[in-house]
């Protein structure tokens, strides 16, 4: 972590104050209340804030006669993650647009469709090869998955909009 | 004694011990997975609770929480890559270990430790709780509240790396815990005309977010074609793979230490395991006669870190039941389970769950004993069943679980949406070395901070003057300085160390 990266937290993390700070000026409240409910959000939001600001005038104050790239203000040792490269990016990009299309699907199509979708889509993604090995543990998987979950802890499936597997006992 | 009416109230209900089971191995294979923590398991294991009776809710995910922090070590004697953060110092030796054949001897070794340390936890748990309840009952708002603002400057100072980002993860838990309906005037806060988010955020989403989705995150960005190899646990004679009796005398001085040094961790709220392994670790190198021989696989340097993360399971829970304020995310979690049961956490507890709690204290007694017999003769077997599936194989299916398991909780896609989403956020607070575990735990804390705040000046005409007229609350403001000071002094001393060092080597 060096004070560009102190910098970029610094920012994300007051943009995120602010627009709580924001969102709290909004709530409306009677007005004979002693403490009302705008006061702590309101508060939290402007310590957020107040915290962000104070990483960059730390950083300012720091970096005289220093170089950026050689310090930071708030980073302590090595950080945890080691840099992302663009593999990796795109794979953890596909985790999360998988998790949505997952979401969109379980609306559309129910919960045993979608599993056996997204858990295709998954396996493929973290590398297993063979599709006769990906297809097995997809209609292995996702019917398992349906039998405890749905049918054994009888967790509601509702019926999907597009495809409705209901009317076959399937949902 | 009491204890000895919650093993009477464990063993009346076989429900609750069937889950003790189910959780004393649940947690040891769980642990034993690279990368996912028994917090993992936990957050996806929650909505399942929703349909338990409160003992057995409670006792499945707090074993969980202990053979959790034990599963650890085996892959990291086994596979060189801790399970958790908590089995990092048992590496050192363990692994060496297995490269000498002697595998059988470091799982049994860790297995006697974890067992050793996390009954002297429980045992402090159970006679120290209690006692502690019976001064803390007398507190009011304002005491509470003074507890709770110690517990964010605490938790924000203490854990992880950097101060200022283990406060802004503080804050940002609790702003997000202020999404919803004000709990005293009921107005609508913070959500953006979202229908859902009247009822604010829900922990299970969050939690599954925050420790799993990220997690997957993390191992995708890892992930190569490495399989996980686990080493010939057989050992070339009978004492490769045995902790002998002579070795348990060697280490028992080494193991009270340690445990007495993750006891003390285990009460501070935010340290942890991950703390004590390695304070342990050092102590016991520090104090040996041949600290040479540490890091090449010796039996002590398991035993001691293995006996202090264990430790720390029994007393992380004294502040949660006499406070109501967890000492780590596990208790963090329970408290959630508590409220679901409709039991409020406190020094009221031990009047009005009584039974309830000592028989938790009992299951988790029972939970060692169980982790404890299927680590030492199951430990080996374990590691090559885990090491069948690599996690190319086992991350898909803990993806799907998560999702389950978030809808579950409300039966909500929204907040399936919200743990994705909070998926990325804990991600990034990963990245950028924020605390996922600072968050969770002001979540959780931060309505009833509020509440106590608001109410302590409900209760006085002098407005917030009326914490200089109750000493306690001041005295617990004055910890929570005092840590932050003594924190923000070690760290500018470090910080001038590092930027000394290269002018002493020129």
């Amino acid at each position: 972590m060096r004070l560009k990266d102190d910098y970029i937290v610094a920012l994300a993390v007051a943009a995120v104050g602010g627009f709580f700070f924001y969102q709290a000026s909004l709530i409306e409240f009677a007005d004979d209340t002693l403490v009302g409910p705008r006061l702590v959000p309101m508060l939290t939001a402007g310590m957020i804030i107040g915290l962000a600001a104070l990483i960059v005038a730390a950083g300012h104050i720091m970096s005289n006669g220093r170089k950026a790239e050689t310090f930071s203000v708030i980073g302590e040792g090595e950080p945890e993650l080691a840099p992302v490269t663009k593999l990796a990016l795109r794979r953890m990009a596909s985790v999360i647009v998988g998790g949505f299309v997952y979401l969109f699907l379980f609306a559309a199509a129910g919960y045993l469709i979608s599993t056996a979708v997204v858990l295709a889509a998954l396996l493929v993604i973290f590398g297993n090869r063979p599709p006769l090995k990906v297809a097995l543990l997809t209609i292995g998987g996702a019917a398992v998955y349906f039998f405890v979950f749905i049918k054994l802890m009888g967790i509601h499936s509702p019926p999907g909009w597009l495809i409705d597997l209901t009317l076959l006992g399937l949902g | 004694m009491d204890i000895i009416d919650g093993f009477t109230f464990l063993f009346s209900n076989p429900m609750a011990l069937a889950f003790v089971a189910i959780g004393a191995f649940t947690g040891v294979v769980v642990g034993a997975i690279p990368g996912l923590t028994a917090s993992a398991a936990i957050a996806m294991l929650l909505p399942v609770t929703f349909y338990l009776d409160p003992l057995s809710a409670l006792a499945f995910l707090y074993v969980i929480g202990k053979s959790g922090r034990f599963g650890g070590s085996i892959a990291a004697i086994l596979f060189n890559t801790p399970g958790t953060a908590a089995s990092a110092a048992t590496m050192q030796d363990g692994y060496p270990m297995t490269q000498q054949g002697k595998a059988g001897k470091a799982l049994k070794t860790a297995t006697v430790a974890s067992v050793f340390g996390d009954a002297v936890g429980e045992l402090i748990l159970i006679f120290g709780a209690a006692a502690i309840a019976v001064y803390t009952a007398s507190f009011g708002p304002p005491e509470y509240f003074a507890i709770y603002l110690m517990a964010f400057v605490v938790i924000g100072s203490v854990v992880g790396k950097s101060i200022i980002k283990g406060i802004l993860s503080t804050l940002l838990g609790a702003m997000a815990s202020l999404i919803g309906l004000d709990p005293i005037t009921g107005d609508s806060r913070l959500t953006m005309d979202i229908y859902d988010l009247e009822n604010g955020l829900s922990l299970v989403p969050l939690l599954i977010g925050m420790f799993v989705i990220s997690e997957i995150m993390v191992q995708s960005e890892k992930l190569d074609d490495g399989e996980l190899h686990v080493a010939d646990t057989e050992g070339k004679s009978h004492d490769d793979h045995s902790f002998t009796w002579d070795e348990f005398k060697r280490c028992l001085a080494l193991m009270i230490r340690s445990s007495g040094i993750g006891a003390l961790i285990g009460m501070m709220p935010g340290l942890g395991s991950s703390v004590a392994c390695f304070v342990a670790y050092g102590e016991e190198k520090r104090r040996s006669k041949t600290p040479e021989k540490w890091g090449t696989g010796i039996v002590e340097g398991i035993a001691a870190p293995e006996s202090a993360n264990n430790a720390v399971s029994g007393p992380s829970m004294i502040p949660l039941l006499t406070l109501g304020v967890p000492g780590s995310t596990i208790a963090a979690i329970l408290i959630g389970v508590f409220l679901i049961h409709g039991i409020q956490v406190g020094p009221s507890i031990f009047e009005t769950s009584r039974e309830l709690v000592f028989g938790l204290f009992a299951s988790g007694l029972v939970g060692i004993a169980m982790y404890g017999i299927i680590g030492y003769w199951g430990g080996p077997l374990v590691g090559k069943i885990i090491a069948c599936f690599p996690p190319r194989l086992i991350y898909p299916f803990i993806f799907l679980t998560a999702f389950i398991a978030a809808y579950s909780a409300r039966q909500s896609l929204f907040d399936v949406g919200i743990a994705l989403v909070f998926g990325v956020v804990g991600y990034f607070f990963r990245r950028f070395d924020f605390s996922a575990a600072a968050f969770i735990i002001a979540f959780v804390l931060a309505k009833g901070a509020e509440e106590a705040y608001r109410q302590s000046l409900l209760l006085s005409d002098a407005g917030n003057a009326i914490y200089l007229e109750r000493p306690v609350a001041l005295a617990f403001f004055a910890v929570g300085l005092g840590v932050l000071i003594l924190r923000t002094v070690t760290v500018m001393r470090h910080k001038k160390l590092v930027a000394a060092t290269p002018e002493i080597d020129e």
